[in-house]
C-alpha cells in the first residue's frame, strides 16, 4: 500500500488537458471547413449591376410588350430577325451554333428570354459584389449603380443556380458560362475509369490474395503497388500523354474506328488514365477487404467439399463486397478531384461542344474551376465558387453512397 | 471405388512435416466403420495435424507434407489421381469454433449440397438433415434467418447439420464443443451416439471425460507418435502403455 | 501435476490403514481378554468398534466424493473402488473382533472347560492377515496379497482343529457342552475373519490390475 502514490490530482488534469488539446484540434478542422464553406457561399449570391448594350424597344418584335411578357414565338421571332438584320452583335453564325446546340423550338420560354437577354440586349454584368457586401452595404451599392451606371439596373443573382448547371460553356463573359460541359465530361471520364479499373482491380486482389504464393516476384508486385499508389498523380498524366494520346493514338482518338478530325486527346484517353490512376487504390483496398475475412470462412467451405474458386465466389467475395464497394467509391471520389493529370492529357480549355462519346474532347469539374479561376475579370470567381460548391456537392454525394453500400449491405446481411 | 458401404479409414505409416518440423511419425492405425474414436493427448502432440490430413485440409497449408497411405475404400487419399476436393465430400469436417456461413439457416445446410451436385429435394434435404442435429425445434419458423443470430451450440449443431447434407461417410470433429457451454456440449455428445449409426467420427478432443463418455475406441498420442490404441473401456480402465495411463490420470499434459 | 489429487488418495489410503490399526489392537485386547478373562478388557473392545464404524462411513463417503470430484480412471478408480469394497469387509473383521470380546466377557466368570490355545492363534492369525491384506491394498503390493491369501489355509485348519478338540471334549462331559458350543461359534466367526482378509487381498489385486481373482 506504501509503495503506490497514486497523485490522482495530477493525473486527473494531465487527463484534463489532453482532452482540451484534441478539442482544440478538432476545433481547428471544423473552423477550417466552415470559413471554406463560407467563403463559397458568400461567393455564390450577389448584387449585380446589367446594363443591356442594345435597348430593347429597338430589337422587340413586340416592343410595347415587356420582355417578361413576351411569348416564345415573340422570342424566337425576336432573335431571328435580329440575327439576320444584324441589328446587334448576335450574328447568323452564332445563331446557328445555338441552334446545333440545342433548337429554339425545342428551349423553353426561360431559356429563350435569358438567350434574348444575353444575346441580343447583350446584357453585361458591369460589377458583381459578394454575398455579405451585399447584405451590408446596400444603400452604398444601391448610390454606386445609380452614379456610374444610370443606364443599368440592379440584380441579386444565384450564381449557382440551375441553369449554371445546364448552360454550356462560353467564354468572354462569367455570367454566360455553364457547367454542363464539365460535368458531363467528369461524368464520362469516371465512367470509363471505374470501367476499366474496378473489374481489373478486383481480379489482381483476388488473385494476389487467394492465389498467387508467397515468393519473390509476388513480393515484388505487391511492393510496387504500393509504391503506385503513392505516385504523384501527374506522372500518370505523363504516362497518360505518352501512351494513351501519343502511342495508341490511333485507338483512342477514334481514327482506327473512322472517326474524323481528331486526336489522342480524347475522353477515352483521360478515361484510360484515371482508370489506371486508381487501379493500385483499388487493389489495395481490396486486397485489405479480402484479408479481413477470416479463414474460418474458407476452410467451412472446403470442408464441404468446394473448390477453391467456388470458395471464393460464394463466400469470400459476398463477405467482402461491402468493403470493396466502400473502398472503390472512396476512389472515384478521389479521381473526380484529379486536375493535374487531365491538363497534361489535354483537357480542352474551352469546350464548346459536349463531350459525346468516347472520341470527343473533354473538360472535368476541377479543370473548369481552374480555368475560370485564372480569368482575370473578377466575375469570374463568382462561377468558380458556383462550380467548386457542385463539385463538393458531387463528392458528399458519393461518400454518402459508400456509407449507404457499408450500412445498407451491412443491415441485408443482419437482417437477411 | 464402390462407395456403397460407409467405410473407415485405414492409415499406414504416415509421416506428417510441416517445413521441418515432422509432427506425426510413422503413424499406422486403422478407423473402424460406423464407430467413434476419440484422439487424445497433449497440446501439441500432432492429433489435430492427424486429423486434418484425413481429408486433406492440410494440403491448404502451403509447409505442410504428407506421406504414407490413407486408404479409404481401398483407395489412397493421397494418390496422384485423387481430388482433394472430392475426398472432402466423402470426409468432412466440423471445426473448433462454430463457422456457419454468413448466409440463411436454410442456405447454409443447401449450399454444399448444391455445389456437389445434389438433384433431389433440396427442402426435404435440409429438413432433414437440422432434424437429425435436433436442431429443428429451434430453428423451423426462421430458416431464411441469418445463421450468425444463432446461439453458439445451436450454430455449431448447424454445422453439423451442414456437413451431414453432403452425405459423407466419415465425419472429423476438431474440439467440436470445446467453445461451448456445459449443456450445448451434452446436446451434440447426444448426438454422436445417433450419427454413429450412419457414420463414422473421429473426434479429437481435449476432454477426457467427453472421450470416455462419448467414443468406441481411442488413441493416445504423444508428440507425434501413437502411443497407444484400444477400445475405450481398456484404456479408461486399465491401459497397457504407462504414459497413457500418466496422461489420462492429469499427471501431465 | 494434480497435486489435490495425489493427496487426497493419500489421505484416504491413510485412514485405511488407521482403521486397519484400530481392528489389529482390538483383535489383539480381545484376545487378551479372552485368555486372561479380562471383562473390563472386553468392554473396552466393544465401545472401541464405534470408531471402526465411523472410520467405514467416513471413508466410503470421501472415496464417492473424490469419484465425483476428479473423475479417476484407470488405476487410481479400480484402488478408490477397492477401498471402498474392502472397508466393508475391514468392518467385518472388526465385528468379529467383538464377537470375541463379547465371547470373553460372557466366560469371565468360567473356568475354561480347556486351556485355551488355537483360538487365541486364530486370533492373532486374524490380526496379521488384516494387517497385512490392507497394507498390500495400499501399498499395491502383489506378493504379499498372494501370501496372506494362502495364509488362509492355516485359518481353516486352526478352525478344524478347534472343533475337533471341543467335540470331543463335549462328547466326554455333558456339562461341557455350554460352553463348548460357544466356543465352537466363535471359532467359526474366526475363521470367517480370515475369509474377509482375503477379500481383501483379492480387492488388492484388482486394484493392482483390474483383474478379479479367486483364490
Amino acid at each position: 500500500m506504501s509503495d503506490f502514490h497514486p497523485n490522482e490530482k495530477g493525473r486527473k488534469r494531465t487527463a484534463g488537458l489532453w482532452n482540451v488539446v484534441f478539442l482544440a484540434a478538432t476545433l481547428v478542422g471544423v473552423l477550417s471547413l466552415v470559413t471554406l464553406v463560407t467563403s463559397l457561399i458568400d461567393s455564390c449570391f450577389g448584387y449585380v449591376v446589367l446594363q443591356d448594350a442594345y435597348a430593347y424597344s429597338e430589337v422587340s418584335v413586340a416592343p410595347d410588350k415587356a420582355l417578361a411578357s413576351l411569348t416564345k414565338d415573340e422570342l424566337v421571332q425576336t432573335l431571328r430577325t435580329t440575327a439576320e438584320a444584324d441589328l446587334t452583335d448576335l450574328t447568323t453564325g452564332r445563331l446557328r451554333l445555338l441552334e446545333m446546340d440545342r433548337p429554339l423550338e425545342v428551349r423553353t420560354e426561360d431559356d429563350l428570354r435569358n438567350l434574348v437577354i444575353t444575346e441580343v440586349l447583350k446584357s453585361e454584368i458591369k460589377k458583381s459584389w459578394s454575398l455579405m457586401e451585399s447584405l451590408s452595404q446596400a444603400p452604398a451599392i444601391t448610390e454606386f449603380q445609380k452614379s456610374r451606371y444610370p443606364d443599368g439596373h440592379l440584380a441579386f443573382r444565384s450564381w449557382l443556380s440551375p441553369e449554371f448547371l445546364t448552360k454550356a460553356q462560353s467564354g468572354g463573359k462569367a455570367e454566360s458560362n455553364g457547367l454542363r460541359g464539365a460535368i458531363i465530361g467528369s461524368l464520362w471520364i469516371i465512367l470509363i475509369a471505374i470501367v476499366i479499373a474496378f473489374p481489373i482491380g478486383l481480379g489482381s486482389a483476388i488473385y494476389l490474395e487467394e492465389y498467387a504464393s508467397d515468393n519473390w516476384l509476388n513480393r515484388l508486385i505487391q511492393t510496387n503497388i504500393y509504391n503506385l499508389a503513392g505516385v504523384p498523380s501527374i506522372i500518370y498524366g505523363m504516362l497518360g500523354l505518352a501512351i494513351f494520346v501519343r502511342l495508341m493514338g490511333p485507338i483512342t482518338s477514334g481514327a482506327i474506328f473512322g472517326v474524323q478530325d481528331v486526336n489522342g486527346r480524347t475522353v477515352f484517353s483521360a478515361g484510360l488514365t484515371l482508370g489506371i490512376l486508381i487501379l493500385p487504390i483499388i487493389i489495395i483496398n481490396a486486397q485489405e477487404a479480402l484479408k479481413a475475412i477470416p479463414n474460418s470462412l474458407r476452410y467451412s467451405s472446403y470442408g464441404v467439399g468446394a473448390t477453391k474458386w467456388q470458395t471464393i465466389w460464394h463466400h469470400v467475395i459476398p463477405a467482402s463486397m461491402d468493403r470493396i464497394l466502400t473502398g472503390t467509391v472512396f476512389a472515384v471520389s478521389r479521381a473526380i478531384g484529379e486536375t493535374a493529370p487531365l491538363v497534361v492529357i489535354g483537357a480542352s480549355a474551352f469546350l464548346t461542344l459536349d463531350p459525346s462519346g468516347l472520341f470527343s474532347k473533354f473538360t472535368t469539374l476541377p479543370i473548369q474551376i481552374f480555368t475560370w479561376s485564372q480569368m482575370a475579370s473578377p466575375e469570374f470567381r463568382h462561377v468558380a465558387a458556383a462550380a467548386i460548391v457542385v463539385l463538393l456537392v458531387l463528392l458528399l454525394g458519393l461518400n454518402a453512397v459508400a456509407i449507404y453500400f457499408r450500412t445498407g449491405i451491412q443491415k441485408a446481411k443482419d437482417a437477411l | 471405388m464402390n462407395l456403397d458401404n460407409t467405410a473407415g479409414l485405414d492409415l499406414k505409416n504416415v509421416n506428417i512435416h510441416y517445413g521441418d518440423f515432422h509432427a506425426v511419425h510413422e503413424l499406422s492405425m486403422d478407423f473402424q466403420s460406423r464407430e467413434v474414436t476419440a484422439l487424445i493427448g497433449p497440446s501439441g502432440c500432432g492429433k489435430s495435424t492427424l486429423l486434418r490430413s484425413l481429408n486433406r485440409m492440410n494440403d491448404l497449408i502451403p509447409s505442410a507434407k504428407t506421406t504414407g497411405e490413407i486408404v479409404f475404400h481401398g483407395k489412397n487419399v493421397y494418390d496422384t489421381d485423387v481430388d482433394p476436393v472430392q475426398v472432402r465430400r466423402w470426409i468432412g469436417m466440423v471445426f473448433q469454433k462454430p463457422n456457419p456461413f454468413p448466409k440463411s439457416i436454410f442456405e447454409n445446410v443447401a449450399w454444399g449440397a448444391r455445389i456437389n451436385g445434389y438433384k433431389g429435394d433440396m427442402e426435404e434435404l435440409v429438413v432433414t438433415s437440422i432434424q437429425r442435429v435436433a436442431l429443428w425445434d429451434e430453428v423451423k419458423d426462421k430458416l431464411q434467418k441469418p445463421a450468425l443470430a444463432l446461439s453458439g451450440g445451436q450454430q455449431q449443431r448447424l454445422c453439423i447439420a451442414r456437413t451431414i447434407a453432403v452425405q459423407p461417410q466419415i465425419i472429423l470433429m476438431d474440439e467440436p464443443t470445446s467453445a461451448l457451454d456445459p449443456i450445448s456440449t451434452a446436446k451434440i455428445e447426444d448426438l454422436l451416439d445417433e450419427l454413429k449409426k450412419s457414420y463414422t467420427i473421429i473426434i479429437v478432443t481435449h476432454n477426457m471425460q467427453q472421450a470416455g463418455r462419448v467414443s468406441d475406441k481411442s488413441a493416445f498420442m504423444l508428440t507425434g507418435v501413437l502411443e497407444e490404441f484400444g477400445t475405450t473401456n481398456e484404456i479408461f480402465f486399465n491401459p497397457k502403455n504407462p504414459k497413457t495411463e500418466a496422461y489420462i490420470s492429469g499427471r501431465f499434459g | 501435476m494434480r497435486d489435490h489429487f495425489t493427496q487426497e488418495i493419500g489421505s484416504i489410503n491413510q485412514d485405511m490403514l488407521k482403521m486397519s490399526v484400530i481392528i489389529e489392537e482390538n483383535i489383539r485386547k480381545a484376545c487378551k481378554a479372552l485368555v486372561t478373562q479380562d471383562a473390563k478388557l472386553a468392554k473396552e473392545v466393544m465401545s472401541d468398534d464405534e470408531k471402526v464404524n465411523e472410520l467405514e462411513l467416513s471413508i466410503t463417503d470421501r472415496c464417492v466424493l473424490f469419484i465425483a470430484k476428479e473423475q479417476p480412471v484407470a488405476s487410481d478408480l479400480r484402488h478408490i473402488v477397492a477401498c471402498l469394497k474392502a472397508v466393508s469387509d475391514m468392518e467385518r473383521i472388526g465385528d468379529y473382533a467383538v464377537h470375541a470380546a463379547r465371547r470373553a466377557k460372557d466366560l469371565a466368570d468360567e473356568k475354561y472347560i480347556k486351556p485355551l490355545i488355537d483360538l487365541p492363534k486364530m486370533l492373532t492369525l486374524g490380526e496379521e492377515m488384516c494387517r497385512d491384506a490392507v497394507l498390500a491394498l495400499v501399498n499395491g503390493d502383489t506378493a504379499l496379497a498372494r501370501s496372506t491369501a494362502a495364509r488362509d489355509q492355516e485359518m481353516d485348519s486352526l478352525n478344524k482343529q478347534v472343533n475337533r478338540d471341543l467335540l470331543a471334549l463335549m462328547l466326554d462331559d455333558k456339562d461341557n457342552i455350554k460352553q463348548g458350543t460357544r466356543l465352537q461359534f466363535l471359532s467359526r466367526f474366526l475363521e470367517r475373519m480370515g475369509d474377509h482378509a482375503v477379500t481383501i487381498c483379492s480387492w488388492a489385486l484388482y486394484s493392482i490390475d483390474g483383474r478379479h481373482e479367486e483364490f
